[in-house]
């Protein structure tokens, strides 16, 4: 579980840090309730789909393709991140808990979570800089 | 269909994103300042629409995504010229700072060029040697180790 400024666009600095996770692939977006998936360089994704409490990012198409028709298994590990972003926290509405999903811990996962540590208390917006338990 | 950029839409817009202290500073030339800026918007979008073939909807904008709304309508990006608001605007559509080139001298002419690759995978250079311009460097948020740290995205304070 990380915190993030409630106010900022957390999803896109999530989706950012997936990018960056699998340079050079064609990542996809795909809204928690919603079946249909987004190539990141689709403008509804940076607009409306950030915007969004729950989502996915697959690492691509054969990735998606994998989740879609077993779920997970060990082939497919790590090829998908969920993220869902929290309400502003009740005793301090400036602050929110955004929690990372994924299947296993390895160096690359340790240093996507150092990652967005690193942005979600970087935009210019005041931020907190504290890690949730 | 698309609002109409006007003053009403830029007051609303500002009123919406939190940025309405401007009003209050702008004071008796409130008026002139917002036809200015829906002036500058609406060559924004024109100039937008003929690179990229596609119209950017930035009132649209605020309902959508309201932080990015705060960021676009800030006072740094509507006073910021057509070409330096085209890169603030391919950087909140996913578009990726690659480097920055910014030289400045004091009373001097300065110039800052920032290279982004767009969500598209498209290399795109973006020229500026207005003072104004520079200011649009304090919105964008750093990622990665602290070390070797990624420039990235376009936020609002």
């Amino acid at each position: 579980m990380l915190l993030a400024s409630a106010t900022e666009c957390i999803g896109d600095v999530l989706v950012r840090a997936c990018r960056e996770f699998w340079p050079n692939r064609e990542c996809l977006f795909q809204d928690a309730h919603e079946h249909v998936t987004h190539p990141l360089s689709d403008s509804w994704v940076w607009t409306v789909g950030v915007a969004r409490n729950e989502f996915s990012i697959y690492r691509d198409e054969a990735a998606a393709a994998s989740w879609e028709a077993k779920g997970a298994v060990k082939s497919n590990a790590n090829m998908m991140i969920h993220f869902i972003i929290g309400d502003p926290l009740l005793d301090d509405p400036r602050v929110a808990e955004v929690a990372v999903i994924f299947d296993k811990w390895t160096p690359e996962i340790r240093r996507l979570l150092r990652d967005l540590k690193t942005s979600l208390v970087s935009t210019p917006s005041q931020a907190p800089t504290a890690e949730a338990a | 269909m698309r609002a109409l950029i006007d003053a009403t839409a830029v007051r609303i817009a500002l009123e919406k994103t939190g940025q309405d202290l401007l009003l209050r500073l702008w004071s008796k030339d409130a008026d002139q300042m917002l036809r200015k800026v829906a002036g500058g918007l609406k060559q924004f979008v024109h100039e937008y629409r003929r690179r990229f073939k596609e119209t950017p909807d930035i009132l649209a904008l605020i309902d959508e995504n309201t932080p990015k709304a705060r960021a676009f309508f800030h006072f740094d990006t509507l006073m910021a010229s057509c070409e330096m608001k085209i890169m603030v605007w391919r950087l909140l559509m996913g578009g990726e700072i690659r480097s920055v080139d910014f030289r400045y001298r004091a009373d001097k002419r300065s110039s800052l060029r920032v290279h982004l690759l767009s969500a598209d995978w498209q290399k795109e250079t973006y020229e500026s040697t207005e003072a104004l311009d520079f200011r649009v460097l304090r919105h964008v948020g750093l990622a990665g180790e602290p070390q070797q740290g990624r420039l990235q995205g376009y936020y609002a304070f």
